[in-house]
């Protein structure tokens, strides 16, 4: 990496610091610190790939494959990601009712946790207001196939944090 | 947080300073694992100029199966680091800025094929190790002391049980992270 480009991804971090970081606390029911650590191994990754980028998409697009990737990967190979969501989730059940900000948060990662992986992922970067066409190339499905989908997804979160059955 | 777009106004609200420190501690990592594979190139390149000048250097006057049996344990470790060193590169080479689907599925077939290494290869070169071992016992025993020759032997007992349950936390290990990767799309 040149002089250039490590100046174009210190830009590029501080631009996408918290949006990376939301989806990586999204992976980790809110757990900070994990968040971070997941963030830290995005970065590096991206800085290792950064000349591979082909201008294909936009870099934020590409910086979003890679994060859903990496999480995933981490999260699928690496025994503290493992521990402790099943730790937090035994914990985050049973606190929906707290109309506490704080709570919220807690009980809508504890909802996103009981979507699967690629559910989760695909809430994530709607959450995060990335336009749906996108999001649809970072999945790696049809823009119509992800509406639909998007759509029930949607309505399975809102009822699970209003405290309803899933 | 009533509806979804309530939610998505909160989550959006939610916003931390930059750490600026991490950013520093990236390029410091990058730096490290720079370092690292630099230090692991060195160093298989260091061992096996060593087993080639040991091959060159060797007064040749053992009786064959000597030979035989030392080519087996060192030929089956060296093949197995190959092996090895070509999956991690396999590894780093699946494209990180593919689609979730595209990655996953070449992960797939990435964990499929370690499970065959670890199924298939593994079990046959330890037992190519081990018939090398077996080989080199009449000249352990003709070259070694009482003491060393019994060490060699009963601590081989040890060993050989050792890599079995390496081997099988692997398979373990690949097997769980296969299963994660099913189960991610399965379900809702």
């Amino acid at each position: 990496m040149n002089k250039y480009s490590k100046i174009d991804f210190e830009k590029l971090y501080r631009e996408q610091y918290n949006k990376v970081l939301r989806l990586c606390m999204g992976y980790v029911q809110g757990d900070e610190h994990l968040a971070k650590d997941l963030l830290q191994e995005v970065f590096i990754k991206v800085w290792q790939h950064w000349d591979n980028f082909k201008g294909g998409s936009q870099r934020s697009t590409w910086l979003y494959r890679i994060t859903v990737n990496t999480c995933l990967q981490q999260l699928r190979t690496d025994q503290k990601y493992i521990k402790t969501s099943i730790e937090i989730l035994d914990k985050d059940t049973s606190v929906s009712e707290s109309i506490d900000k704080e709570q919220q948060f807690k009980s809508l990662y504890s909802c996103i946790y009981q979507l699967s992986k690629e559910n989760q992922s695909i809430i994530l970067l709607e959450l995060e207001g990335i336009p749906q066409k996108e999001i649809a190339l970072i999945i790696g499905i049809e823009h119509n196939a992800l509406r639909t989908r998007l759509n029930r997804i949607k309505s399975t979160l809102t009822k699970c944090v209003n405290n309803e059955n899933i | 947080m009533k509806t979804f777009e309530e939610i998505q106004n909160s989550w959006s609200q939610n916003k931390e300073p930059i750490d600026e420190a991490l950013l520093l501690a990236i390029s410091n990592r990058v730096n490290r694992l720079k370092n690292k594979n630099r230090i692991t190139t060195a160093v298989l390149i260091a061992t096996a100029a060593l087993l080639v000048t040991c091959l060159i250097r060797v007064d040749y006057t053992a009786p064959v199966s000597f030979y035989v049996g030392l080519f087996l344990m060192i030929g089956s470790v060296g093949y197995r680091v190959i092996v090895e060193i070509i999956f991690t590169q396999k590894l780093s080479k699946i494209a990180l800025d593919n689609s979730y689907y595209n990655y996953k599925s070449a992960i797939e077939k990435y964990y499929c094929s370690r499970l065959v290494l670890h199924k298939v290869w593994t079990p046959i070169i330890l037992v190519i190790y081990w018939t090398g071992f077996v080989i080199l016992i009449p000249t352990f025993k003709e070259n070694l002391t009482h003491f060393w020759f019994n060490y060699t032997c009963i601590s081989s007992v040890p060993i050989a049980i050792g890599m079995l349950f390496f081997i099988r936390y692997h398979i373990k290990k690949e097997h769980l992270i296969l299963n994660k990767l099913y189960e991610e799309t399965s379900i809702s």
